[in-house]
C-alpha cells in the first residue's frame, strides 16, 4: 500500500503559460488518507486540482501517483491512471438522465460496467429511485451524490474534489463529508479543496494551507484546526483585526 | 392548401436534416457556421458524380426503381456521398476552423465560415458549371392523390420524406440509447466535464462533423431530387437552415427537426397569401419572430 501515493514536488502551473498561479508547490497524500487544501480565495487551490487532473499546462515540477507521472496526461485519460476528478460546479450532465450520466462515466473503464453502476445504486439508493430523471431536476445534495458516484464508478484510487459542499445545506454537506470519510476508508486517496475549512479539517488526516499559490503551512489536520494563526486567518476565529487578512 | 401542407412537410424534412448538423456543430464548436449549407451542395454534387461512376462500373444497377427518379446507382452513390461529405467537413475543419479555434475568437470563425462557403460554392461552380443539373433526365410523373382539391405527389417526394424521417429516427435512437449518443450530448452540454469523464474531445469534434456532413449530403440529394442541383443551392438554403436551428434552439436536435418542419410549412403556406417573390423573406421573419418571442428557441437550454 505504501506505493499508492500522490507526490507533488515543486509544481508550477497556471491557466496560461508564463503566468503561473501555483508556484513551487509540494504535497503528498497516501491511500486511505483525506488530505485537505485550504486557503483564501485566489490562493490557487482549484488551480492545483485542475493541474493534477491534466486540465492545465504544467510549467515545471512533478506529479506522480502510484509510481507513474501524471504530468502532461490528457484529462480524458485520467481513469487509466485510476484518478477521478469532481469539479466544483456543473459536475453532472443536466440534460442526461441519472442513469445516462452513470453509463457515460462508467464507459471510461473497460469491463463489467453494469456491476459497477449497480454498486453505485447500492451506495446511493436515492439515485436508483431517480435513475430515469434528468440530472438537472435533482436537488443540490442529490446532484453532488451523482457527481461523486460518477467519480467512483471508474474505481479510482485517487479522487480529487473541488469544494464538494459548496452551496449545499448543512445537512447535505454533512452527508458529503461522511461519504468522503467512507471513500477513504476503502483505501482511496482523497484530495479535497474546501472553503468550509473547519468542517473539512475535522474529517481530514492532514492539511495544507495555501496562500498566493505557495505552501504556507502543513501538518496533521487536528493541529491546524487548533493552530492560532490558521484559526485567525482561515477559520474565522479572529481575536484582533489584522489588516489585509480578513479574506 | 393540402398541396401546400404536403410541400411544406417535404421541404421541412429536407431542412430538418440540414439543420440537425448545423445545430450540432454550432453548439459543440460554439460558432455560427455559415458554410454548413454548402455541405448540402457538396453532398448533392458528389452523389451526382459518384452516380455516373457507379453507372459506368455496374450498368445493371442504372435502372430506375419503381416510379422513382432514384436508381440503384444513385442509392449507392448517396451512401458514398454521405461519407465523402462527412470527411470533407472534417478536412475543412482541420484546414480552417481547427487552427482558428486555437487562437481566434468566435467572430473570426464566423467570418472564416463565410469564406469557406464562398470557396466551396465557387469550386462546385467551376467544376460542374453554373447550369442546373438533374439526377435523371427522365420525367417523373406525379401521382394524383385527389382531383378536388388537386393534390399531386411524386413518388420521389414520398421517398425523400421516408428517408428523412428514417434518418431522424435513427439519430434519435443513437442519442437516447447509446453511450456514443450520451457522449455527444455530454460534449455539447459541458465539454470540460465530458473530458474528465473520459471523452476524447478531438474525436467527438471529428464525429460531429462526419454526422453533420453525412446528414447534409442526404439533405442535398433530397433537395436535388425534389428540385434541381445548382451551385447556389447552399446560398438559397442557408437562411432557412439557420431559421430552423434558431427556432428549435441551438444545440437541440429535436428542436432542429421541429424548426425545419416549421420553416418548411411556413414558407410553403405563405405562398397562399403572399406573392412568390417574397418567399425568401419568410425565414428572416421566422428568425425575427423567434428571437423576439423566445430567444433561446423552442427547446433551447439556457437564455
Amino acid at each position: 500500500m505504501s506505493e499508492v501515493r500522490l507526490e507533488i514536488e515543486g509544481l508550477v502551473a497556471g491557466y496560461v503559460r508564463g503566468l503561473p498561479i501555483v508556484f513551487d508547490l509540494s504535497l503528498h497524500a497516501t491511500a486511505g488518507e483525506v488530505v485537505t487544501v485550504i486557503g483564501p480565495n485566489g490562493a490557487g487551490k482549484s488551480t492545483l486540482i485542475k493541474a493534477i487532473a491534466g486540465l492545465l499546462p504544467i510549467e515545471s515540477g512533478s506529479i506522480r501517483f502510484a509510481g507513474r507521472s501524471l504530468v502532461g496526461i490528457r484529462a480524458d485519460r485520467l481513469a487509466q491512471h485510476a484518478v477521478s476528478y469532481v469539479p466544483q460546479t456543473a459536475n453532472v450532465f443536466q440534460q442526461l438522465s441519472v442513469e445516462q450520466n452513470l453509463v457515460l462515466s462508467a464507459q471510461r473503464l473497460p469491463g463489467e460496467r453494469a456491476g459497477r453502476i449497480a454498486a453505485m445504486y447500492e451506495l446511493f439508493p436515492v439515485l436508483a429511485d431517480k435513475r430515469r430523471r434528468k440530472a438537472g431536476t435533482l436537488s443540490g445534495g442529490q446532484r453532488q451524490m451523482l457527481a461523486i458516484a460518477m467519480a467512483l464508478v471508474a474505481r479510482p484510487r485517487l479522487v480529487l474534489m473541488d469544494e464538494p459542499t459548496a452551496g449545499l445545506s448543512p445537512k447535505a454537506a454533512q452527508a458529503v463529508f461522511a461519504l468522503i470519510r467512507s471513500i477513504a476508508a476503502d483505501g482511496v486517496c482523497v484530495l479535497l479543496v474546501e472553503q468550509n475549512a473547519r468542517a473539512a479539517l475535522a474529517i481530514s488526516e492532514r492539511a495544507y494551507v495555501l496562500a498566493e499559490g505557495r505552501n504556507q503551512l502543513d501538518g496533521p489536520a487536528h493541529e491546524l484546526l487548533h493552530d492560532p494563526v490558521v484559526g485567525e486567518i482561515y477559520l474565522g476565529a479572529r481575536r484582533f483585526a489584522t489588516p489585509g487578512a480578513d479574506r | 392548401m393540402i398541396q401546400g401542407l404536403f410541400d411544406g412537410v417535404l421541404v421541412g424534412a429536407i431542412l430538418s436534416l440540414g439543420a440537425i448538423g448545423l445545430t450540432l456543430v454550432m453548439h459543440i464548436l460554439r460558432f455560427a457556421n455559415f458554410s454548413h449549407a454548402e455541405l448540402l451542395s457538396l453532398g448533392a454534387y458528389v452523389a451526382l458524380t459518384l452516380d455516373a461512376a457507379v453507372q459506368a462500373l455496374v450498368p445493371a444497377l442504372a435502372g430506375q426503381i419503381g416510379g422513382l427518379t432514384l436508381s440503384g446507382t444513385l442509392a449507392i452513390a448517396v451512401l458514398a456521398a454521405m461519407l465523402v461529405t462527412g470527411l470533407g467537413a472534417v478536412v475543412i475543419d482541420q484546414l480552417v476552423f481547427r487552427r482558428l479555434r486555437e487562437r481566434a475568437g468566435p467572430l473570426t470563425m464566423v467570418f472564416a465560415s463565410f469564406g469557406v462557403a464562398l470557396i466551396v460554392r465557387n469550386l462546385i461552380a467551376l467544376t460542374f458549371g453554373l447550369d442546373a443539373r438533374h439526377y435523371s433526365d427522365e420525367i417523373a410523373f406525379a401521382m394524383v392523390l385527389s382531383t378536388d382539391p388537386l393534390v399531386l405527389i411524386k413518388p420521389d417526394q414520398v421517398l425523400v420524406l421516408g428517408v428523412a424521417l428514417a434518418l431522424m429516427l435513427a439519430l434519435h435512437l443513437v442519442l437516447s440509447r447509446t453511450p456514443f449518443g450520451f457522449a455527444l450530448r455530454a460534449v455539447s452540454e459541458n465539454p470540460l466535464l465530458a473530458q474528465v469523464n473520459g471523452i476524447n474531445l478531438q474525436r467527438m469534434i471529428v464525429l460531429t462533423w462526419v454526422i453533420g456532413g453525412g446528414l447534409a449530403a442526404v439533405a442535398g440529394v433530397c433537395y436535388g431530387l425534389n428540385n434541381q442541383l445548382s451551385p447556389v443551392m447552399g446560398r438559397d438554403l442557408v437562411l432557412s437552415l439557420f431559421a430552423a436551428a434558431i427556432v428549435g434552439g441551438i444545440g437541440s436536435v429535436y428542436g432542429a427537426v421541429l424548426g425545419g418542419f416549421l420553416v418548411g410549412l411556413a414558407s410553403s403556406l405563405a405562398l397562399l397569401v403572399i406573392p412568390a417573390g417574397y418567399k425568401p423573406a419568410i425565414p428572416f421573419l421566422i428568425i425575427l419572430a423567434a428571437l423576439y418571442v423566445r430567444p433561446r428557441g423552442l427547446f433551447g437550454e439556457r437564455a
